[in-house]
């Protein structure tokens, strides 16, 4: 299992703050959480992941959560 | 996180500067010391919009000594119900002549400096290089890459905030010392694709919340005292009432701060960020599909479940540097005089892409005023294509 942590848009999507998945690729834990909440969808193209603290880069499929990892979602806004 | 004070002491307090100050010179962790470090301090705040202005009030009221304010724009009414350095009779008025009105009205001690002009690559680093401590209220993107660049660059330390709706963060960057801006949001977001406060809203008194966490955090970097915001992103939520805390490490991948930087100048932000027409932004909202559905997309036309066209709006020369297999190439230009049009199918799907996802953007709005209902554009463009589903490919 990984921790995900949801943040503002995201955490509003998925109607939670924090979730397990299923530990896997990036894209196959984002696939688990737009299944299970559909509303993340539209969301998560737009949000930095941050992987155990670390921005990740590059394919998704190539970056993988082992068990007891913890990724945040966090949907960048630029107001002030 | 073990940075030094920001700023050396002052000379002496006056007997009336003491009399000011008496509830900060009692606080031991303060002191004589820390308000002479307030009162030598020079402060730059990036805009005197919703979290400047608190912003802006809280430090001259703190007796920060030099305030900088750079703010090109004029006092709107619909500011009144956030910006709260600015009142009913500066409406039209200048809004960095209006704060520093305020300012000086709340402490005459204070030392303003405007500079009511656009930031931007050819005067920031210059700007910059007069403070030492940048307080970040800006309201685009643009403007928060470069302002992140142009501290990186120099190596100042700057305060981060961020509002919108009922939602605020804030932080602390320094590549000196942790991580940058990029660090926590290494690409911008596909344009169109996050609304901005104009468009979406915000709750005015979320600009206290987080911009009073930004003054907490240039005090205390400036005195040299507490644990800063420096690797920690603070994120507040208003409706559930709670703050949450992120840590963030500095990212050796860095584009601007990591150990092979990529950005060793300053860029062209604008281009960066896909900064796009109104119009644009409209046509993308909900057309805008992300690189890993086009992956989809693209094995379906190749196993034969599904039909479309691929364009990419681009201009020749940046075809010659990398393409996405099975694209078409018609530039931008052509959507906008209309000649791409009598080229298009109307029987398919049309799909378009360009680098970063703004002139797609701009393409789709002129299909979706041809009646082309269903067309759509790949946010992040060919950029996020090569970084997340073929990174064998260059970037440019
Ligand atoms: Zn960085």
């Amino acid at each position: 299992m990984v921790t995900v942590r949801l943040f503002a848009a995201a955490r509003a999507a998925a109607g939670h703050d924090r979730v397990d998945a299923t530990a896997g690729t990036l894209a196959e834990v984002l696939a688990e959480l737009i299944e299970r909440y559909p509303g993340l969808g539209p969301v998560l193209p737009r949000c930095s992941y941050l992987l155990d603290e670390m921005a990740v880069h590059g394919d998704h499929r190539e970056i993988t959560l082992d068990d007891g990892s913890a990724l945040d979602i966090l949907p960048p806004f630029a107001g002030g | 996180m073990g940075a030094p004070a920001l700023v050396e002491p002052a000379g002496e307090l006056s007997i009336d500067e003491v009399r000011r100050y008496s509830r900060h010179l009692i606080i031991p962790d303060v002191g004589m010391t820390g308000q002479k470090r307030l009162k030598r301090a020079r402060v730059l705040c990036v805009g005197a919009g919703g979290l400047g202005s608190p912003a802006l009030m809280y430090l001259a009221a703190a007796g920060v000594g030099t305030l900088g304010i750079v703010e090109f724009d004029v006092v709107d009414e619909s500011n009144l119900q956030r910006q709260i350095i600015h009142g009913q009779s500066d409406v039209g008025r200048s809004k960095a002549e209006s704060a520093r009105d305020s300012i000086t009205e709340i402490n005459p001690f204070v030392e303003v400096v405007i500079h009511p002009e656009r930031l931007d690559s050819s005067n920031v680093m210059d700007l910059f290089a007069q403070y030492d401590l940048i307080v970040d209220g800006t309201d685009n993107f643009a403007t928060r890459y470069l302002v992140n660049d142009a501290c990186v660059l120099l190596g100042k330390p700057y305060v981060w905030g961020s509002i919108y709706r009922f939602d605020g963060q804030a932080s602390v960057f320094w590549a000196e010392y942790g991580p940058c801006y990029r660090c926590l949001y290494p690409e911008p977001p596909p344009p169109g694709m996050v609304p901005s406060c104009a468009e979406g809203g915000v709750l005015g008194v979320l600009c206290a919340s987080i911009g009073s966490i930004q003054v907490t955090e240039a005090i205390k970097l400036i005195t040299g005292i507490g644990d800063s915001l420096l690797g920690r992103l603070m994120v507040y939520d208003a409706l559930e009432m709670n703050y949450r805390q992120v840590k963030i490490r500095k990212d050796p991948n860095c584009a601007v701060c990591g150990v092979n930087p990529t950005v060793t100048e300053l860029i062209d932000y604008d281009a960066f960020c896909g900064v796009i027409s109104d119009a644009a932004a409209e046509a993308a909202r909900d057309s805008t599909i992300s690189v890993h559905d086009l992956k989809r997309m693209l094995d379906e036309r190749a196993a034969g479940e599904r039909d479309f066209v691929l364009i990419d709006v681009r201009e020749p020369i940046e075809w010659e540097i990398v393409t996405i297999d099975g694209a078409e190439l018609i530039p931008k230009g052509a959507f906008l005089d209309g000649s791409a049009l009598e080229k298009l199918p109307t029987d398919k799907q049309i799909v378009l892409h360009c680098k970063v996802g703004g002139r797609s953007a701009e393409a789709l709005a002129v299909l979706k005023g041809a009646g082309f209902a269903d067309a759509v554009h790949v946010g992040g463009g060919i950029n996020a294509w090569v970084s997340q589903i073929e990174p064998e490919k260059p970037n440019y």
